[in-house]
């Protein structure tokens, strides 16, 4: 069993992701003001949806004329894995129903990756999930924020150049769980799965389908 | 267009916790669900916009991260380390904003060859 960690320990672990993800933020607010949509509702968009990958997708289908209902559809569609996710945590979550529920929303693949390799096979750890879940949401809405407020001055943010954080951090996580054979196997699913949908479909559903594989391939 | 998408988010990832109890034989699947998902999304890092896998600045980072935690390296240690790997790497290469590594380091290659022998 491995030792719990503080908050500070999770919190000195997440910094350089939370790094990432707050000019993957600041990107989006950016972006948003682009496209027309209001800074306002760009963040209250970051507040309540909580997803890159499905908030970018909608973005893009407004941009390129689509309707709201697409915009909402293929937003829906790339979230569909964290159906999966939020069985995979409800062990992990305290609390009644409702709470669990709520506590679900900061369940993004990061906080989910960080947790699950924190915890134990099937178990994914509490305080990691929420303390890196809560870290993300923040640096997300902020980042938003100062995106929709510094757009024009700050230019695209992603030349920064820290989006090489995000595989160095899935690589990190995945790394020790190539122990047991089953999660070889799952492993080598997700990714041929993934790169096999990747040129046909949208960002986010061959993370699901990868998802529905791990989900077969396990035991 | 906001709530909708914000709605939808909720519920997908409400109905997991919100569940009471969830068959043994579904939670011990979801073991396979951290590997898979993590090996999906290491994949979809390399791949560039048209989805198909693209060598550039990332594999370093990935190489040099699972390098680092073969050797147990603290998870930050792994994850600083490759997130540096391309700024450390631009001054071997010739990488630049609009340039792969694949594509600097051939180009590299090729003037070393071009290479005039004094």
């Amino acid at each position: 069993m491995r030792a719990r960690r503080s908050v500070r320990e999770i919190l000195i672990t997440v910094a350089p992701l939370a790094l990432a993800v707050f000019v993957f933020a600041v990107s989006f607010g950016v972006l948003a003001i682009a496209a027309g949509i209001p800074g306002w509702a760009a963040v209250l968009m970051s507040a309540l949806v909580f997803a890159g990958s499905a908030q970018f997708a909608a973005l893009g289908v407004i941009t390129a004329g689509g309707s709201v209902l697409t915009a909402v559809l293929a937003g829906g569609l790339l979230n569909l894995r964290y159906i999966a996710t939020g069985i995979a945590v409800a062990r992990s979550l305290p609390g009644g129903r409702l709470v669990r529920a709520l506590l679900g929303q900061l369940v993004v693949d990061e906080s989910y990756a960080m947790a699950a390799g924190a915890g134990e096979p099937g178990r994914p750890d509490r305080r990691t999930l929420l303390v890196t879940g809560a870290s993300l949401y923040s640096v997300w809405v902020l980042g938003t924020l100062l995106g929709t407020l510094l757009g024009p001055v700050l230019g695209n943010p992603t030349r920064l150049g820290l989006d090489a954080a995000f595989p160095a951090l899935f690589t990190a996580l995945l790394w020790p769980m190539l122990s047991a054979k089953h999660a070889v196997r799952c492993a080598i699913g997700g990714a041929v799965v993934a790169l096999a949908l990747a040129p046909f479909t949208p960002p986010g559903l061959p993370l699901a389908g990868a998802a529905l594989v791990g989900l077969w391939l396990a035991r | 267009m906001v709530l909708g998408l914000a709605g939808l988010s909720f519920v997908m990832r409400a109905i997991g916790p919100f569940l009471p109890n969830i068959p043994a034989a579904i939670t011990q699947r979801t073991t396979g669900l951290a590997p898979a998902l993590l090996a999906a999304l290491v994949s979809i890092q390399l791949t560039g916009p048209n989805g198909i896998l693209h060598l550039d600045v990332k594999v370093p980072a990935v190489i040099l991260a699972a390098l680092l935690s073969a050797l147990r390296l603290p998870l930050i240690v792994c994850v600083v380390a490759g997130a540096l790997a391309p700024r450390g790497l631009s001054p071997l290469t010739l990488y630049h904003g609009g340039m792969s590594l694949g594509q600097s380091l051939t180009l590299r290659v090729c003037l070393a060859i071009m290479k005039p022998t004094s």
